[in-house]
């Protein structure tokens, strides 16, 4: 997937005349608070949380490699299929085994 | 022999054996990186592995560097914190030296069924009878979700050590604690199916309990304690006169324990004892480790009385001359290629992994495959002295394959350098030959006595001989050099001070026998650090707790005269190498009395008692008090299993 259509899935269409500031070539650079921006969550592998309040904000994270949902809801995700898994098999097996003996 | 070969007679052997197979191959193997990535050989440039970080399966590491299997300075070692995504994969490569650590994705939570798998499909070639319990009766759902529901309170009532391992969860929320559950139900779900079918037969394979230590890595559980919870909530159900017993224990001196305990809130790093021992002191962890305590008790209680009649000593002897070479087989095996020292660990549950050397630094004892050198040479010994107590009464002809068995047995032994296990298996063999020749009787005695005399008049010559004041003092001149100078322990303080006459004749009596089996500075070290209030003293704080006592006064390793370090052993986690000392913590002066008592009236009644069950068992006691063994799950039930069938004896005897 192309970059800037992460950037929009996560922070909303590009505004009109929008320009990527070149953040790296100016260490003292301070993001703007958009009013008109309703804040979004970005989390990183690390499971840091960022509340990102204006878009240039937001694609500047995005861009970086932050995500809009935390690395562990994957893991969660999984363990929670894997449990349901485990307990469906154990319902299966029980169902086999009572149809069996009786 | 034949007895076990039928083993592989079992019906769908071959299926099971593919199945383990797949078990042992597969997690390390499917995991594999994309396409466009090839796994490099491993050099001084670390970089490519550093930014490729789970990509890369083990066999492909493997195959790209096989040195990596058998060459010394790479050491594979398992990663329980990964994610489940790096199972079976390269999680990272370091370099410390000349050494290489390659660790390995192993995420605990696939790890409790990987490994409960593979135990239960090597177990489960036991013979299967009708089940025992009738399946999803009241009774069988009853032990299922009581003992899924306990065991899952273990890791609550343990979060703070869970928290490193399950980090994905939030050990505050309920929701974790129902997916924690459908894993634990699951696994109790395996076991209670598999005991369910064996329960008349299970028993007479626990030395096997040496070899599948089976400790769940990333865990504070062996896959045994599912067993054993299993049991021991089954023994709740039934209406012998046990339950009694059990319930008045839980509620006397655990009922002080747990008031006790809602004041302290230490922790251990468990090390080399971990799946037996409690990890912190606090309320929850005090109760649920009381409680799985007298579970593993009277589970083990009640398998035994119930099978008393199945117990088969020929059958005993052989699963453990068996399991003492495959011990020793596999302990070799993972010392001298890496790759199996990482197996070892992984599939046997070891609870550190196996030494990869043969030989013996600075004095100690080659350990292999077993956490502590000195219980498995108590093992070793006890499987030699089974078989020649058993042989010295059917005296039957040794087979080649007996053998080789004993002589692998013997050479572990020997590496274990274990002497007074040694000294004890010669002397029991020696005294139950006498007893079944009496006709030698005399000469025997005679030979042996002048053998003793010869033996202290050498030690006498040597100047091994100490004076009394020096012996009975030395373990309180070692508690002393070693405690710290800002905090003395109550034990210190006590012995000190002007009314402690008869401690000090005690402690006197323990220094000198201590002195003498070389006790003196780690029993020295225990009273450095025992620091107990007058009912902690009486009453203990609680079964299998080691954290008050290593975490309330520290001992000090700095020796400002020589400007030098005390010992170098204190740097490591050095155990009171005495379960009589365990039991003074767990169970308070009341315990160590209850349970001398016990020893004391078996003693007595000795003649009430099979000589194959008495023996051992008074050569496991010594060992106790001079060992650990208490802090093993392996060990204690092989004195529990020696202590039970002996009061078993003794309770049909009377009957």
């Amino acid at each position: 997937m192309e970059k800037n259509s992460i950037v929009e899935i996560f922070c909303g269409n590009y505004p009109d005349n929008h320009i990527t500031p070149n953040i790296e070539s100016n260490p003292n650079f301070v993001f703007e608070n958009d009013p008109a921006f309703s804040g979004v969550q970005l989390y990183d592998e690390d499971g840091n949380i960022v509340t990102v309040n204006s878009f240039t904000e937001c694609e500047h994270y995005v861009l970086g490699g932050w995500d809009n949902t935390l690395y562990g809801t994957n893991e969660l995700n999984f363990y929670n299929s894997f449990s349901m898994l485990l307990i469906f098999s154990v319902f299966i097996y029980s169902l086999l085994k009572k149809r069996k003996y009786s | 022999m034949n007895q076990l070969i039928s083993l592989t007679k079992n019906k769908n052997f071959t299926l099971k054996l593919i199945l383990l197979f797949l078990l042992l191959v597969l997690p390390w193997t499917v995991n594999n990186s994309a396409d466009d990535l090839k796994a490099q050989e491993i050099t001084d440039d670390l970089s490519f592995y550093q930014i490729n970080t789970c990509e890369f399966s083990l066999m492909e590491i493997i195959i790209e560097n096989p040195k990596v299997a058998y060459q010394k300075h790479f050491k594979l070692r398992p990663n329980h914190y990964s994610s489940y995504q790096c199972f079976g994969t390269v999680t990272g490569i370091d370099r410390i030296g000349n050494t290489f650590f390659i660790a390995i994705g192993t995420n605990a939570l696939i790890g409790i069924i990987l490994k409960s798998l593979a135990l239960l499909i090597c177990f489960s070639l036991i013979k299967t009878h009708e089940g025992h319990i009738n399946f999803l009766s009241r009774k069988y759902n009853s032990i299922l979700f009581l003992s899924s529901i306990f065991l899952t309170y273990g890791i609550y009532a343990e979060k703070r050590f869970y928290s490193k391992s399950l980090y994905f969860l939030n050990l505050e929320q309920l929701s974790s604690y129902l997916i924690l559950f459908a894993f634990i139900f699951f696994v109790t779900f395996l076991c209670l199916e598999f005991v369910n079918n064996r329960f008349e037969n299970i028993i007479n394979f626990f030395p096997f309990m040496f070899l599948f230590i089976a400790v769940i890595g990333g865990l504070n559980l062996h896959v045994y304690t599912f067993i054993f919870t299993i049991f021991g909530v089954y023994s709740l159900f039934e209406k012998h006169k046990n339950i009694y017993i059990y319930l008045s224990l839980l509620l006397i001196g655990p009922l002080f324990w747990i008031v006790n305990s809602n004041k302290y809130n230490y922790t251990l790093d468990l090390d080399k004892i971990v799946g037996f021992s409690s990890s912190s002191m606090n309320l929850h962890s005090t109760i649920y480790w009381s409680i799985l305590f007298f579970l593993t008790i009277n589970g083990l209680h009640t398998l035994i009385k119930k099978n008393i009649q199945n117990i088969n000593l020929e059958l005993i002897k052989n699963n453990f001359l068996i399991c003492s070479f495959l011990v020793v087989f596999f302990g070799l095996l993972g010392a001298n290629a890496t790759l199996f020292n990482f197996l070892n660990f992984y599939y046997f549950g070891q609870n550190k992994t196996g030494m990869n050397t043969l030989n013996v630094v600075d004095g100690n004892a080659w350990r292999g495959f077993f956490p502590s050198a000195e219980t498995i040479g108590e093992f070793y010994g006890l499987s030699i002295l089974l078989y020649v107590l058993i042989f010295i009464k059917n005296r039957k002809n040794i087979s080649k394959l007996e053998i080789l068995f004993i002589g692998v047995t013997l050479f572990g032994l020997i590496k274990s350098n274990n002497a007074s296990a040694f000294i004890l298996l010669a002397i029991f063999s020696l005294i139950y030959y006498v007893s079944r020749n009496k006709q030698y009787k005399k000469q025997i005695i005679l030979s042996s006595g002048v053998v003793s005399v010869l033996f202290f008049a050498y030690l006498a010559f040597q100047g091994s001989i100490y004076s009394l004041e020096f012996t009975n003092s030395k373990i309180v001149q070692d508690a002393l050099y070693y405690k710290n100078d800002y905090q003395q322990s109550s034990f210190l303080t006590h012995i000190q001070g002007e009314n402690a006459q008869i401690s000090k004749l005690i402690i006197g009596l323990l220094s000198t026998v201590s002195f003498y089996i070389n006790r003196s500075i780690l029993w020295g070290l225990f009273f450095a650090r025992y620091n107990p209030s007058i009912y902690e003293f009486l009453f203990g704080t609680g079964p299998l707790n080691l954290s008050k006592h290593y975490s309330e006064i520290g001992v000090s390793n700095y020796d400002a005269v020589r400007n030098d370090t005390k010992n170098f052993a204190l740097e490591t986690f050095l155990l009171p190498h005495s379960s009589l000392l365990n039991i003074l913590l767990y169970f308070g002066l009341i315990g160590v009395l209850i349970i001398s008592i016990h020893i004391f009236r078996i003693v007595i009644k000795r003649e009430y008692i099979d000589k194959i069950i008495f023996y051992p068992l008074i050569y496991l006691v010594i060992n106790f008090i001079k060992g650990d063994s208490i802090l093993y799950l392996p060990s204690f039930v092989l004195i529990l299993f020696f202590l039970i069938v002996a009061n078993c004896s003794l309770n049909k005897a009377k009957d």
